[in-house]
């Protein structure tokens, strides 16, 4: 308990200096080391690089500082919308006459408090069995129109739109801009994935949005958002943040998408293949038909009239000349059969002739008849028979004399 | 919902394994021929007529579905 000043002299006036001095003294006395909690805002790190902020509440605010040495040692940077606990102790700063705390620590109050809030949604949710797979839904194989919720000027859009516009196949994109962090934004987003639904805006619906901080992703762990993403009946793909962040709209919806980039591939692939493979066909299709019709015309060349006749012509020409030398060969045999056979005929016509009586006669031989007989031996003959002797061409008489 | 994408290619498939097949009369893989650039000339027409094409809904009707949509393009 400090001197308790109570003015009602004149010699009671005190220099600015003077009560300044006097309330540090104070403070310092009464408050020597302290936490406290609150919303971090107004923060900005001067040039020595120790960095001034605000913790606020509802109600009122303290101005604060964390210099740089306990910067450096602190694992939680100070920025605005942070929810810590800062331990310290108070000071007055004299010069501008307010009063500080001078942050030795600062604690990430809200971020553990968030999770655990989560933590517990998520568990009261899945108890419900709104992430239960078999609740899924297919995604349609080629949709031809998608309703997007997100930002009209994030980067989600940027890069969803960018993935389309190198896709022949895209379908319509229809937009449901939304506000996709704060205050506020997780009703627009639930109300606007319902209105995705309900009117039909798309055959698929995307709720998109880019990478951030827990804080930043917050509203899609709202209660409202995973309700709307589980009471749609168009199929649903999430892809908020970046691959490694998981929310309640993720788990929710029928299909998780890593980053919004991906969520745009995936409802346009089929579509792509499809279109890539109708164009395909017309170029193999046309091979194909003009390879049959170069067979069909070869095949039909080999039977035309010009070439059949030439075929025919050296067919039978090759029969004739086959024919020929058959003939010739025929010829020849015959020839020299005949002219064996000529030879033989006069060689038997000559030993013929050769061999007849008469030829023999005509050699000097004589014929013997007797009483009109002719005689081949002697003992056919007796002395004194009156005999004839022939010769070839005339016959004397004769008489056998002693035999 | 596919509107038929995944029937054609089907279609187109089959209709090449039949125009290779020499045992198909050629008058006939002609006929098929024609089918089949048909079906491929709808295919693409079909999938590539929402290229580029990017609106937005401008109006906040009630989400139960039962008033009107305003759309425009983004």
């Amino acid at each position: 308990m400090g001197t308790v000043f109570f003015a009602d002299k004149d010699n009671d006036v005190l220099t600015v200096g003077q009560i300044t001095d006097l309330i540090k003294e104070q403070l310092s006395q009464s408050f020597r080391s302290i936490k406290v909690k609150g919303e971090i805002s107004n923060c900005h790190q001067s040039q020595n690089g120790h960095v001034y902020f605000s913790l606020k509440d509802a109600e009122a605010l303290l101005s604060a500082v964390i210099f740089r040495g306990s910067l450096n040692r602190s694992s939680i940077k100070p920025a605005n919308g942070m929810q810590v606990v800062v331990s310290g102790n108070l000071d007055v700063y004299a010069p501008r006459g307010n009063y500080q705390i001078i942050a030795d620590k600062i604690e990430s109050f809200g971020r553990g408090a968030l999770l655990e809030e989560l933590e517990q949604r998520k568990n009261q949710l899945e108890s419900e069995g709104l992430f239960r797979q078999e609740r899924k839904k297919a995604l349609p194989i080629c949709p031809r129109r998608v309703a997007v919720v997100t930002s009209p000027t994030g980067a989600a859009i940027q890069d969803i739109l960018t993935v389309l516009a190198r896709r022949a196949a895209a379908p319509l994109v229809t937009i449901l801009p939304t506000a996709v962090q704060g205050e506020g934004a997780a009703q627009i987003i639930s109300d606007q994935i319902k209105r995705a639904d309900r009117y039909n805006l798309g055959d698929v619906i995307i709720v998109a949005r880019g990478g951030g901080s827990l804080e930043d992703l917050m509203p899609f762990n709202d209660e409202a958002v995973v309700r709307s993403i589980a009471g749609c009946s168009t199929p649903v793909v999430c892809g908020v943040g970046h691959e490694t962040d998981v929310t309640l709209a993720d788990l929710a919806a029928d299909i998780r998408a890593a980053t919004p980039s991906a969520a745009s591939e995936l409802i346009s692939d089929r579509s792509e293949d499809i279109l890539l493979r109708a164009r395909g066909f017309r170029q193999s299709a046309l091979d194909i038909i003009h390879r049959r019709l170069l067979e069909y015309r070869s095949r039909f060349d080999k039977c035309n009239g010009q070439q059949i006749s030439f075929h025919a012509i050296s067919r039978i020409q090759e029969l004739i000349h086959r024919n020929d030398d058959a003939a010739t060969q025929l010829q020849t045999i015959m020839t020299n059969r005949l002219s064996e056979a000529k030879t033989n005929l006069a060689l038997a016509n000559r030993s013929l002739v050769e061999s007849s009586p008469q030829a023999v006669l005509e050699r000097g031989y004589a014929r013997v008849e007797h009483m009109g007989k002719s005689v081949r031996m002697a003992s056919q003959l007796e002395i004194d028979d009156q005999i004839d002797i022939v010769f070839a061409k005339d016959r004397v008489k004769a008489r056998v004399t002693n035999g | 919902m596919d509107n038929g994408f995944e029937d054609r290619l089907r279609r187109l498939e089959e209709i090449t394994e039949k125009m290779r097949d020499r045992d198909v009369m050629l008058k006939e893989a002609m006929n098929l021929f024609d089918e089949g650039i048909a079906i491929s000339t709808g295919l693409e027409k079909e999938l590539s007529d929402f290229q580029q094409k990017v609106e937005k809904l401008s109006n906040l009707p009630p989400v139960d579905g039962s008033g009107n949509v305003d759309i425009e393009p983004f």
